[in-house]
């Protein structure tokens, strides 16, 4: 018992230490952020219009409680030294458990490491999480000065205490590895790529809808909320109207395909859409006006949806999920569009 | 005809008062001989893009073009485009343009 109190409080000087680390790294700014153009600018020229007159996340002895010791074996808050094996400790820490896993024996010291993410997931998850978004930043902070390592991401770091990784563009279970001197200890994150995409009506230009016609502005949600997707820039590719029946069969294909915005759009850390130098804040539905005569009808695009990091190459676009944006008209002229959960 | 596809519509708009507006460019509508283009009407789908729904003083919006050729130019012939914006607070808008497409 009495080993076991000892190595408890020890841990828990270690940890403190860590996380001031960790925290100091966290409060450093976001890096500015360069939207990415899908298509090189082009030089056409048709008509040049003038238009006259966080803060409460929890750290990781929160974590600790719901997750178990961050490390537990009898480590100094200094730089972890060795023990020499003629000199054991007496008796021995209790074994450590998840997330470190030092590498030597238990009669030496092992380092502990703590992460906490450079930003809040949009759900309120604690900041010590281990799931985070592709691109996403985390600050780790050890209880000894050792060489980082992570099998993705950012590679490697410099000798130090703290380290500020980054994730990989791609959904990969990532090992960070800190060796000091003869010790090595593990921390294991999933990394998340945007899943899906959610809708919502927030607005319509409703002067401008006319007979037969629908509108809808629309905030643009990007999942899993539970880890920040705040790196990622969001494409929709063009492609043909399908499904086309009754009323929309008197337009030609060509009249029916989708032509999006050819440029990525930002998305801020709340996993929404937000304006940046090619695009607004909303997904505009519409189709102001249709003449008639009416009838029953419909057709719908089936939109892929890509995404690149911040500082990737438009070509890097990779796809994560399809969208279905579904025109219906009746016989009484009132058009219907939905939209990844969001209807006119 | 077979280059109907390498055909470009843009639209660049400039706030040329000073103070910061909302454009109503989404307004826009073109005719084609004429007739409004439910194609062009359709092409304002997706993200919006950047100053089309407030755009600053003195700002330009960023070029946004769309590849209508074979929805506005079914068989060869003469075209007569105008894009005209009319909004209840602004004087009318139209820029035109006559495209010529061969067989």
């Amino acid at each position: 018992m009495a080993t076991f109190a000892r190595a408890r409080r020890a841990s828990a000087q270690q940890k403190e230490t860590v996380l001031g680390a960790v925290r100091n790294m966290a409060q450093k700014p976001a890096s500015s952020r360069v939207p990415t153009s899908a298509s090189p600018a082009a030089p056409w020229s048709f008509a040049d219009v003038a238009i006259a007159p966080r803060a409460t996340g929890s750290t990781a002895l929160d974590a600790e409680e719901r997750d178990g010791p961050v490390g537990q074996s009898a480590v100094e808050t200094a730089p972890a030294q060795p023990a020499p094996p003629t000199q054991p400790a007496a008796p021995a820490p209790a074994a450590p458990t998840s997330p470190v896993s030092p590498a030597s024996p238990a009669t030496t010291s092992a380092p502990a490491i703590a992460s906490l993410t450079m930003k809040s997931a949009p759900s309120g998850a604690a900041d010590t999480r281990k799931r985070v978004g592709a691109g996403e930043e985390v600050a780790f902070g050890a209880s000894a000065v050792g060489t980082w390592t992570a099998s993705a991401g950012t590679p490697a770091g410099p000798s130090a205490q703290s380290w500020l990784w980054k994730a990989p563009a791609v959904a990969a279970t990532v090992t960070i590895t800190l060796t000091a001197g003869p010790q090595t200890a593990t921390d294991t994150i999933t990394v998340v790529a945007p899943d899906s995409i959610s809708m919502r009506n927030a607005g319509s230009h409703t002067a401008q809808v006319g007979a037969g016609g629908a509108c809808m502005l629309n905030e643009v949600t990007f999942n899993p909320r539970d880890l920040c997707l705040g790196a990622i820039q969001w494409l929709e590719v063009p492609g043909p109207g399908t499904s086309i029946d009754g009323f929309f069969n008197k337009y030609s294909a060509a009249t029916l395909h989708h032509d999006p915005n050819p440029n990525y759009a930002l998305v801020n850390d709340s996993n929404i859409m937000e304006p940046g130098p090619n695009n607004g804040a909303r997904d505009h539905c519409s189709w102001h006006s249709t003449d008639g005569p009416y009838s029953d009808g419909a057709f719908e695009w089936i939109v892929p949806n890509r995404y690149i990091i911040d500082g990737e190459a438009a070509s890097d676009g990779r796809w994560f999920t399809d969208t279905t944006q579904h025109f219906t008209m009746d016989a009484a002229g009132n058009m219907t569009i939905t939209k990844a959960g969001a209807s006119t | 005809m077979e280059e109907r596809d390498d055909f470009r519509l843009g639209l660049v708009a400039t706030n040329l008062t000073d103070s910061a507006v909302d454009p109503q460019l989404y307004a826009a509508r073109l005719f084609v001989n004429g007739e409004p283009s439910p194609a062009f009407d359709l092409a304002l789908n997706g993200v919006m893009p950047a100053g089309w729904d407030v755009l600053d003083a003195g700002a330009a919006t960023s070029p946004v073009e769309w590849r209508l050729g074979k929805a506005l130019f079914p068989e060869p012939g003469e075209y007569r485009l105008a894009l005209r914006l009319e909004t209840g607070d602004r004087d009318p808008v139209e820029v035109s343009d006559t495209v010529r497409v061969a067989p």
